[in-house]
């Protein structure tokens, strides 16, 4: 598959919610067909201070645009928050590879820590497109705060039940997603499970010590310090359990996504 | 006008390559745009047995730049001369290949297999910053330097380029060492050491520690390296140490390097070397300059 580099346009950039923006990109008609999951590189085209791209998920698309929602967490991400529509950034995508679209789920947990929800919009779009009607969707959705509330609506509008947790219990449920997650397969039935999840690393470190108590595996979309996006430069390693040989895989080019049971968790504390 | 040059014997046919480790050997950048457009490519290094790197996280980016500690990730010679030559040996391009060791009889054993295998250029890591102290020391030490090149061009036809480390006092004396053991040209620079500490969790923001740090922020420490071995050294010189633009480039044609590579711009613009081939034509035309090789050596000290 071909990767597109271009500069592009921006349709968009609103603010969702505190520090967190959905930003619109024209979709450049040579653009590859987009996989859930996948991701772009968005560069800053002024300067070379900050130096790298930002590798952020796709959250929707059409023909003729791309969106990402992105979290401001640093310079890079502050600067592009202030960029408005008609400025143009350096777009490389699309790279990674995505979710695997699993059909024969009774019920799909969907575990989102943070800006995390938005590497998951897409398969879940995708799913409830291919399954709707014969499973059930949940969105287990835990954020510091409810100022920082977003893209949850679009879940809701896509049929799945929502809850919520917030670290300061200023909306829903007061504490940690994963103790939703907890309670979920401890409390209900849920016949074939497949979980979607995208966090930050305490989140991920949780669900291990949660999910494999219910004889239960994940789909993780993972995030690492990462400079080309392609797979050249080997830096956003990640250390696997597979037992002979080069224990590392590259986060851009052999995921983002990784089965939770494939990562060494020890590696990550 | 003629964007062609040479390192030594080794002919290229425009002075833009790109450098080790910033580029795979164009499997992947392949898919972005047509990679046999460079003056050629430099692969990641090769070390005889197979390296999986160091811990994560391996990169951390620095004002204009970044450290990296990747460790010399590689799938060892065997796998190399088997998976990956094949595919660099279709390219209508150059293909240096870059060889590390940690014996001198590692960078032999290496050197001879790839140029039996008909690899026309090798490169010589003398300057790993990622494998502890043995990875740096060939180009630390003059009689090392001279030693390990000496070794290496006894047994090989291949032409032969050093790459040596701005993490030493005196880069000149290392570079007239490399010549002494009979090198065809020598790679300036390296990766400069580096490291960085994150406040909120008190550790390094590097898995191995200390990385080596490129970018444009260590592009004024080149071209001074380039400029005093170019002055003081009768020898080819591969310029490098961030390049992002045919001006950038120019800075070290005109300190005195023949061709020059493009190292961790490719991360961040992989198109950034058919950038840099383009400028570099446009400037020869706009000054009415002849070819690249006018330019080489060709900023003259003030009084």
């Amino acid at each position: 598959m071909p990767i597109l580099q271009n500069s592009v346009r921006i349709v968009s950039n609103r603010r969702l919610a505190q520090d967190h923006y959905r930003l619109r990109l024209e979709r450049p008609r040579s653009f590859p067909e987009i996989e859930a999951g996948q991701f772009v590189q968005l560069r800053l085209e002024e300067g070379w201070d900050p130096f790298l791209p930002r590798p952020l998920c796709l959250y929707e698309h059409s023909r003729l645009w791309m969106d990402v929602v992105y979290q401001v967490v640093g310079r890079g991400t502050a600067i592009l928050s202030k960029k408005k529509a008609g400025a143009s950034v350096g777009v490389l995508g699309p790279l990674g590879l995505g979710f695997p679209i699993l059909l024969d789920g009774d019920t799909y947990v969907f575990v989102a820590g943070g800006v995390g929800i938005a590497s998951l919009y897409l398969a879940a779009k995708e799913l409830v497109r291919q399954v709707k009607g014969r499973a059930r969707f949940i969105l287990l959705f835990g954020l510091k705060s409810v100022g920082m509330l977003h893209c949850h609506q679009d879940f809701r509008e896509l049929g799945f039940e929502l809850r919520i947790a917030t670290d300061d219990g200023s909306y829903g449920k007061k504490g940690y997603v994963t103790g939703l997650v907890e309670q979920l397969f401890e409390k209900e039935q849920l016949g074939r499970v497949w979980v979607y999840a995208c966090g930050p690393r305490p989140m991920f470190l949780a669900l291990t010590g949660i999910l494999p108590r219910f004889g239960q595996d994940a789909y993780l979309s993972l995030d690492e310090h990462m400079a080309c996006g392609v797979g050249v430069c080997l830096g956003c390693a990640v250390k696997t359990v597979r037992g002979n040989g080069d224990p590392y895989r590259l986060v851009c080019k052999e995921g983002p996504v990784f089965k939770m049971s494939e990562i060494d968790w020890e590696s990550k504390k | 006008m003629d964007l062609s040059t040479s390192l030594g014997r080794l002919k290229l046919k425009n002075p833009v390559l790109v450098a080790s480790g910033t580029f795979g050997i164009g499997e992947e950048m392949r898919r972005i745009f047509n990679i046999d457009l460079l003056g050629g490519i430099i692969t990641k290094s090769v070390t005889l047995k197979a390296r999986f790197g160091n811990p994560p996280p391996r990169i951390c980016e620095t004002p204009s730049g970044m450290l990296n500690s990747i460790g010399l990730e590689n799938v060892g010679l065997e796998r190399f001369l088997k998976e990956k030559l094949p595919f660099l040996k279709k390219r209508k391009t150059v293909t240096i290949v870059n060889v590390a060791g940690h014996t001198l009889d590692e960078f032999v054993t290496v050197a001879r297999a790839l140029d039996r295998a008909g690899v026309r250029a090798l490169e010589l890591n003398l300057s790993c910053p990622n494998v502890g102290r043995e990875g740096l020391e060939w180009s630390q030490d003059p009689r090392r330097a001279a030693e390990v090149v000496r070794a290496v061009k006894r047994r090989v036809r291949a032409c032969v380029i050093a790459k040596l480390s701005p993490n030493v006092t005196d880069i000149t004396e290392i570079a007239r060492a490399a010549k002494d053991g009979g090198a065809d040209a020598v790679s300036l620079i390296n990766s400069l050491i580096g490291m960085a500490i994150d406040p909120v969790t008190r550790a390094p923001r590097l898995g191995a520690q200390t990385g080596g740090l490129t970018g444009p922020a260590i592009r004024p420490v080149a071209v001074r390296c380039v400029w005093e071995v170019a002055r003081s050294v009768r020898i080819p010189i591969l310029g490098m140490g961030g390049i992002a633009s045919a001006e950038d480039a120019l800075e070290f044609i005109l300190a005195g390097a023949s061709a020059v590579a493009i190292g961790s711009a490719n991360f961040v613009n992989p198109k950034a070397a058919l950038e840099v081939i383009q400028g570099l034509g446009n400037y020869l035309k706009r000054c009415q300059i002849r070819g690249i090789s006018d330019l080489v050596g060709g900023a003259q000290p003030h009084a």
